[in-house]
């Protein structure tokens, strides 16, 4: 198993990469964490976060060209977000900027800063924040260099002064240093930031590192508007980064090792495409009664790609992005682990892909999940369970019961087959039959081919089932004298031109699209508003969705969206038994997004069934062209979609089955049939379970409410049947589950 | 609730239960004599549920 996949699949994912504006920021101040602590009001703790980055604020703020305004993404669109005064805001709003002293042990080590300028102060200051001692020499008599011709003086001054007020930094006034030789016996590490004309000490000639700021002269380095032309921002910045250097310097002894400057990162440009700013007609922060600060704040977007999280229930159930999925991913796959925090994200994706469809760099998260799903299944750690009643459910559709091709001549080649998929049978088998005599019209000897995609095992994570499945629909392909696969199911279209690509395929509704003639009349009817919901399977061909929507036209439906955009109702994946919340999420946002109607049309029978079971009126397109159901049709019990296919089989082969004779006659309460659709428990089974148990005596009884109880234990789950009995009359009261075994 | 094979009431007993490789026990209702084992609704949908999730997770 190759886990550094999963580690690195989404590294091209930038969720909390910096945005723009901190990139742009020469200090690298963390403009998401500063702004939304703006946005709360929360000024003490913006504070504190600025002074984490920024040295000395109430010069910076001052002095600052704002690089980051430029940057912003709502540059591009109204007016950038004016940080600079915010930062203005946040510090007139906290009183106490007295710095908080915390117990650390100095250091033995002595550094030694020449030049009292906001290069050298800032090198200074963070040496001493981090417990080393320092000297700061100044030729003058006054600290601050440039920054005091900038601005007040004062002002500069108190800043200073306050940024040092806890440390024990010493400072030599006065006292030009005219040659190294005086420092270097007593201190370790040496940063010069001489200012403009300031002396250079003959070391920024050879062997100086622009990068590290060292010279050629170990422990020495050199930065500021010494070495070249910048504004006193900058050269804070080169006091900061020569801190780190040197630090790196007295760990390890190296003058050229690069350490990452805190700012000034090239911007990372998929910030500009995420669509912000589009809505520019926003709310203005200053009007006449001044700059509202909050209002300000709240204009920032705080920039983070979050494309796929809004469109993924799976990813907001556990607060999952991509780059946090993959070392839970790898977590759960590595053998021997005692928890396995991501099972139910593996279970829990439908590979809908609309993760790789909204995502600016296409990362497809459901093949990533998928592919674990498969690994987790061959290490035996995927619980049988989660996919139990679909394995059950694709050997019914493959067994005699249900297994069907056929064609009126056998003896010739046909020119399409028809391939329903195995739940529209189940759910809608009348309109398979007509859809089967519309496509007898329009083809020479069309076949029928009731089976299975083999979809429910790629999702089991049963490769080797999916591939047995696949061989078989190759062969029947070839017995047919290959023949176009005409396709009602999306998702088989989808799978099949993944494992069989040298099939022809069709979608069924792109035929009707191109041979209308022998399609039932189109309606004369009133036009009604119905919302075409378009199904995950049908991702990437956009052209299914448009030939439906002209059969809706046909048929007396104006449709509300136009534009092929598909989703996940749930189904995928087969997801429902490992996270039925997840489930009714998909299901619930899928609904939501089809309010502006009050019937939905879908193409898939699974998506039109879970709808109706949530209560949302819904037909099959097939239903509207052949005008056989209602729009509140109940979507069948389990029991009923078995049935169905039995049925369909026979319609066709006109066989007679002769059905198993039960001592009892059995009914169902509501509750019950319930409660068996919500446990994916089929009638058969609780009919077994009670006839096992009458036939043994096995049962319990419960005198007060005359009740009896069942169980049975099947493959992967004890059936649990509540009855009553009166003579060969039965009626089940409750069913119910589990997957524990008892060791009896 | 009586066994309504041997016609007795039933009796608590330590039992164990079995899941994907784990095994653990828990007190349920049981038939004295033939040992039959009671699972209710509430014991399946409750702690065996949460149980079983836990199984899976791990």
């Amino acid at each position: 198993m190759d886990l550094t996949f999963y580690e690195t699949y989404a590294e091209k994912c930038f969720r909390d990469a910096p945005p723009p504006c901190s990139s742009r920021c020469p200090f690298g101040l963390d403009v998401r964490k500063f702004v939304k602590k703006m946005q709360n009001g929360n000024y003490a703790s913006a504070y504190r976060t600025y002074i984490e980055f920024v040295p000395f604020p109430g010069i910076i703020s001052a002095l600052c060209p704002a690089p980051c305004r430029d940057a912003c993404v709502r540059a591009r669109g109204d007016r950038a977000v004016s940080l600079r005064e915010l930062e203005a805001a946040c510090l007139e709003h906290v009183r106490d900027r007295k710095p908080k002293k915390y117990k650390s042990f100095q250091k033995p080590l002595k550094i030694a800063v020449i030049g009292g300028g906001l290069s050298g102060l800032s090198c200074a200051w963070r040496m001493s924040v981090r417990a080393y001692q320092v000297t700061v020499f100044e030729a003058t008599n006054a600290l601050g260099g440039e920054a005091l011709k900038l601005m007040d003086p004062e002002v500069c001054r108190t800043e200073i002064e306050n940024a040092f007020s806890i440390y024990e930094c010493k400072f030599v006034m006065e006292h030009p240093v005219t040659s190294l030789e005086e420092l270097a016996g007593e201190f370790d590490g040496i940063y010069i930031a001489t200012g403009k004309g300031g002396d250079d000490f003959g070391l920024l000639s050879d062997g100086y590192h622009a990068e590290t700021l060292g010279t050629g002269r170990p422990g020495v380095f050199l930065g500021g508007q010494r070495r070249g032309e910048m504004d006193v921002i900058d050269a804070a910045c080169d006091g900061l980064h020569a801190a780190n250097t040197i630090e790196v310097f007295l760990k390890i002894g190296a003058m050229d090792y690069n350490v990452p400057r805190d700012g000034n990162h090239p911007v990372d440009e998929r910030f500009y495409l995420l669509g912000y700013g589009s809505d520019s007609a926003s709310e203005e922060s200053s009007g006449a009664e001044g700059f509202d600060v909050t209002a300000e704040a709240n204009r920032c977007y705080i920039c983070n790609c979050d494309k796929c999280y809004q469109v993924c229930p799976v990813m907001q159930d556990k607060k999952y992005y991509p780059p946090n999925m993959g070392p839970d991913i790898t977590a759960t796959l590595k053998p021997n682990m005692s928890k396995r925090t991501g099972v139910r994200v593996l279970a829990g994706c439908t590979n809908c892909g609309k993760c790789r469809e909204v995502c600016p760099e296409h990362i497809d998260m459901g093949a990533c999940l998928l592919r674990a799903r498969k690994e987790l299944k061959e290490d035996g750690h995927l619980a049988a369970g989660f996919h139990d009643y679909w394995m059950r459910d694709l050997d019914f559709t493959l067994s005699d019961e249900a297994y069907l091709v056929w064609r009126p001549e056998k003896d010739r080649d046909s020119e399409v087959v028809f391939f329903p998929g195995c739940q529209l049978g189940a759910s809608l088998p009348d309109t398979v039959i007509d859809a089967y005599q519309y496509i007898a019209k329009t083809a020479k000897n069309a076949a029928l081919y009731l089976g299975c995609c083999g979809i429910p095992a790629e999702w089991a994570g049963e490769d080797a089932r999916r591939g047995e499945i696949a061989a078989k629909i190759r062969e029947v392909w070839e017995e047919l004298g290959r023949p176009t696969f005409l396709l009602a199911c999306t998702a088989c279209q989808s799978n099949l031109k993944r494992y069989c690509p040298e099939i022809p395929l069709c979608s069924l509704y792109q035929w009707m699209e191109e041979h209308p003639e022998e399609l039932p009349a189109p309606a004369f009817a009133e036009e009604e508003a119905v919302h075409v919901f378009d199904p995950c399977g049908a991702a990437g061909a956009p052209e299914i969705g448009q030939a439906v929507r002209g059969l809706v036209a046909r048929y007396g439906g104006r449709v509300i969206n136009e534009k092929t955009d598909c989703n996940c109702c749930g189904f995928g994946g087969h997801i429902y038994p490992a996270s039925p919340k997840v489930f009714m999420k998909f299901a619930e946002r899928a609904i939501a997004g089809a309010d502006d109607a009050e019937e939905m049309i879908a193409y898939c029978a699974n998506c039109r069934d879970i709808f109706v079971a949530h209560g949302k009126e819904c037909r099959h397109v097939l239903d509207l062209v052949f005008g056989r159901a209602q729009k509140d049709r109940k979507s069948p019990t389990l029991g009923t979609r078995r049935e169905n296919r039995k049925f369909l089989k026979r319609h066709f082969t006109g066989e007679t089955i002769v059905e198993r004779k039960s001592p009892f006659t059995f009914r169902f309460t509501q509750e019950a049939l319930d409660q068996m659709t919500r446990l994916l428990i089929l009638e058969e089974e609780v009919i077994r379970t009670v006839e096992a148990c009458e036939e043994s005596g096995r049962t319990f009884c419960d005198e007060t409410t005359d009740l009896f109880y069942a169980h049975y234990e099947f493959e992967n789950m004890t059936v649990w049947a509540v009855y009553r009995r009166e003579q060969d009359q039965i009626e089940i009261a409750d069913v119910y589950s589990h997957r524990v075994r008892v060791k009896e | 609730m009586k066994c309504a094979k041997c016609n007795v009431e039933l009796q608590m007993k330590k039992t164990v239960f079995l899941y994907l490789e784990h095994e653990m026990s828990h007190e349920v209702p049981c038939c004295p004599i033939c040992g039959q084992v009671f699972v209710d609704r509430e014991l399946a949908e409750g702690k065996i549920a949460m149980v079983e999730q836990q199984l899976e997770d791990k």
